[in-house]
């Protein structure tokens, strides 16, 4: 009889047991299931979030790249007009001192006229402005004849001392 | 090993034998044993998240700006000129360079700023279902 009284504790107590823990693992699994999802939500986020990350600085570097083609392109071109300017130097004095000749020559004969005594004095104004604007048209002309003939000219150490600063 | 375990296990004073606390400890272990081997089918979740990379080329961090050129005694006007030439193109390429490393930089920060939100986001949806 006592046997019987234990055995039917013993399977109530199992039963409780069970049911308890069946109701917890319940809790247990949905926790489980929750964490999992969040889980393959942040790694999804993370795939997405570094794809477009990888494209734009991919996008970036390579505007960069194009730049930087251009720019080697730029710097070419500005070496190979730097050449041709002096290997055309001497050629561009000489076309340039023969204008300033030509306008020189031009600015005497309008000055002769302005200073005749038949000029009206309108004509005498439009001569005079005349000359002004070839005499600025020569000096300009001499400008550049100067600075044509100075790229030749060896630059004075103490001009550049200041370019190089700390350099050599 | 063993007795020495269950020596220890069986100190404390009992009513059972000593042999039979020895039996006990025996058990013990044995259920700890098997738990433990039990916990090991459990299923992994991603409990850390990968944080995110900024991948930036290595050979544009490893891009260097050029010094300015060297001004040897002697040079005419002419050559001081197609050496501002040199000087001006490295200038232009350091100042594009640097320009993209400060956007590359920029884009990184953006991304992690964004992705650090949608972590925020989950995080607040978790806590909210609880």
């Amino acid at each position: 009889m006592n046997s019987l009284v234990v055995l039917i504790v013993m399977v109530l107590a199992a039963a409780a047991g069970w049911y308890g823990g069946s109701h917890a693992g319940h809790d247990a699994l949905q926790a489980l299931a929750k964490a999992k999802e969040v889980g393959e939500q942040a790694q999804a986020a993370q795939a997405l979030a570094t794809q477009g990350l990888t494209q734009r600085l991919a996008s970036l570097s390579a505007d960069y790249e194009q730049g930087r083609q251009k720019l080697a392109a730029e710097h070419t071109q500005a070496q190979s007009a730097l050449s041709a300017a002096l290997a055309g130097r001497d050629q561009r004095i000489a076309e340039l001192s023969r204008a300033r000749s030509g306008k020189q020559a031009e600015i005497q004969t309008l000055r002769q006229a302005a200073d005749s005594t038949s000029t009206t004095p309108d004509d005498r104004q439009r001569l005079l402005a005349d000359i002004a604007r070839l005499e600025k048209v020569v000096a300009d002309q001499q400008v550049q004849v100067a600075g044509l003939e100075c790229a030749k000219v060896v630059v004075p150490a103490e001009l550049l001392a200041p370019l190089r600063g700390s350099q050599p | 090993m063993s007795h020495q375990l269950c020596r220890v296990l069986a100190r404390p004073p009992s009513s059972l034998p000593r042999r039979a606390g020895c039996q006990f400890a025996k058990r013990c272990v044995a259920a700890l044993l098997i738990c433990a081997g039990l916990a090991a089918c459990a299923p992994t979740l991603p409990v850390i998240v990968k944080p995110l990379d900024c991948p930036v080329p290595a050979d544009l961090l490893a891009q260097r700006c050029d010094a300015p050129k060297p001004v040897p005694d002697g040079i005419n006007y002419a050559d001081v000129i197609s050496l501002g030439i040199d000087d001006r193109q490295a200038l232009r390429a350091c100042a594009a360079h640097d320009r993209l490393l400060a956007n590359l930089i920029s884009e990184c920060q953006q991304a992690i700023r964004a992705y650090n939100a949608t972590l925020q986001e989950l995080n607040d949806k978790i806590a909210n279902k609880r």
